[in-house]
């Protein structure tokens, strides 16, 4: 046996997966050569090694308490997998503000509603006068030439009078009105439908109205819009916008002039 | 009787809520998950974590496990090889510096000559931290064929290769292992109780 053949043997085959003839091979070999002796004891030693501490390990397990903790999260697991055939038990909603907030979150969440309902009713107190002086705006910019002019319509009735207030007192102020539109309005209220009485008088509506919404008054404005036509000329155009009283257009309506 | 299932039918009784059966397959199973990430980690915190972190793991994800594909022990020591790369790339310079086989070298004490016995556990430590000096994927397979005895075909299904190169990753991992024990003490040279290798 050659010193080659004697390695290829060691690295291939432990010693029990050897014959007998060849086990005998390799220990004459090992008695007559120190490398490949030295060799085989190297491969002893690592085996033997490798024995002695799988022997010595092999009785090692996981402490007790991991296996606690392991049911502990297989009970876990198990119950939420069998939620559902368990009783109905009251937990916490996830939407519920209390779990995201504390009393300042509260606190902070009413001082904002108090501010909220103040300004508005500061807002509903003070319509009137804004009422009056969104009024009197048709005049002061009829005398600007510049930017969107609003005019009274001329081919509507467009009546200066006196607002009864509920109170029972009155105030003055220029309001144009429509009395079409404005009684129509107030039967489409009574029917739900501002917008089919609006499309009856040639107007498309901008927005659907709910009776909620669009249950006050409506004022009929026109106004000078500037148009561009296809040849690139620019001039201007008249149109009739039907304003709520929150200032939202409800339809418009082009002029021919 | 649960002792007479097989693993795979522990784990199908388990997850569908049967508490018995999966404290009987931990029983059966913890222990050589708990070796395995000691010996590959050595670092008996690391492997209680391991041991912890694979059976809740399976406790929670058991449902994916597919027999055909691999039998449940190889399935285990999967789960417990990348849980202990993920321990082990926090602490493995430390579990080197604290020389894991000493903590355990009293039980190999044997009755017998004190002078054998002192050898046979500097050899164990010797071997423990020639074994943890390995790269990893050379380590893998020493632990599982030479430590836990898995055929190539599981520590294949474990480490996920194929079997050629489990057998040359063992091959070059002994050839290693030899001389980084070349210089060890000398110990007793009977072959008559070489570990016994893989079965193919």
């Amino acid at each position: 046996m050659t010193c080659h053949e004697f390695a290829k043997q060691v690295e291939a085959f432990t010693p029990a997966e050897l014959s007998h003839s060849a086990r005998a091979e390799l220990l004459a070999h090992q008695r007559e050569c120190t490398a490949c002796n030295g060799l085989l004891q190297r491969k002893v030693i690592m085996l033997r090694g490798l024995q002695l501490l799988r022997s010595s390990t092999a009785s090692l397990e996981a402490p007790v308490d991991v296996e606690r903790n392991v049911l502990r999260a297989f009970r876990q697991g198990a119950a939420g997998s069998l939620a559902p055939e368990l009783p109905i038990v009251p937990q916490a909603n996830a939407f519920l503000p209390s779990r995201y907030l504390g009393w300042q979150g509260f606190a902070a969440a009413a001082a904002g509603l108090a501010l909220c309902l103040g300004l508005g009713l500061w807002f509903l107190l003070g319509s009137g006068k804004t009422a009056g002086q969104s009024a009197q705006r048709p005049t002061a910019s009829a005398q600007q030439p510049t930017g969107p002019s609003v005019e009274q319509p001329e081919h509507k009735v467009a009546e200066l009078r006196e607002v009864p207030t509920p109170a029972g007192g009155r105030r003055t102020g220029l309001t144009v009105v429509n009395p079409d539109v404005t009684s129509q309005s107030k039967a489409a209220d009574s029917s739900g439908s501002l917008v089919q009485a609006a499309q009856a008088q040639g107007y498309t509506p901008l927005m659907l109205c709910d009776p909620l919404s669009c249950s006050g008054d409506e004022q009929v404005v026109r106004l000078e819009l500037p148009a561009t036509s296809a040849d690139g000329s620019t001039a201007s155009q008249m149109a009739d916008v039907i304003v709520g009283d929150d200032g939202l257009v409800r339809a418009i309506r082009i002029v021919q002039q | 009787m649960l002792t007479e299932q097989t693993d795979e039918q522990l784990l199908a009784l388990a997850m569908g809520g049967d508490e018995d059966a999966f404290t009987a397959l931990y029983r059966r199973r913890q222990g050589p998950v708990y070796r395995f990430a000691l010996h590959m980690s050595g670092s008996p915190q690391i492997a209680e974590e391991v041991t912890q972190d694979v059976f809740v793991f399976l406790s929670q994800r058991g449902r994916d496990f597919d027999a055909s594909r691999a039998p449940l022990s190889a399935y285990l020591f999967g789960v417990a090889r990348n849980y202990v790369r993920r321990a082990t790339e926090r602490s493995y310079s430390d579990a080197l510096r604290n020389i894991p086989a000493e903590e355990h070298a009293d039980s190999l004490i044997a009755d017998g000559d004190a002078v054998e016995d002192i050898a046979r556990g500097q050899l164990s430590s010797a071997i423990w931290k020639a074994v943890l000096s390995l790269p990893e994927h050379y380590r893998e397979v020493v632990v599982l064929c030479d430590l836990h005895e898995s055929s190539y075909a599981d520590a294949a299904l474990a480490v996920g290769c194929a079997i050629g190169t489990i057998r040359s990753r063992l091959h070059r991992a002994h050839e290693m292992l030899a001389k980084k024990l070349q210089h060890s003490a000398a110990v007793t040279t009977d072959t008559s109780g070489m570990a016994a290798r893989c079965p193919s």
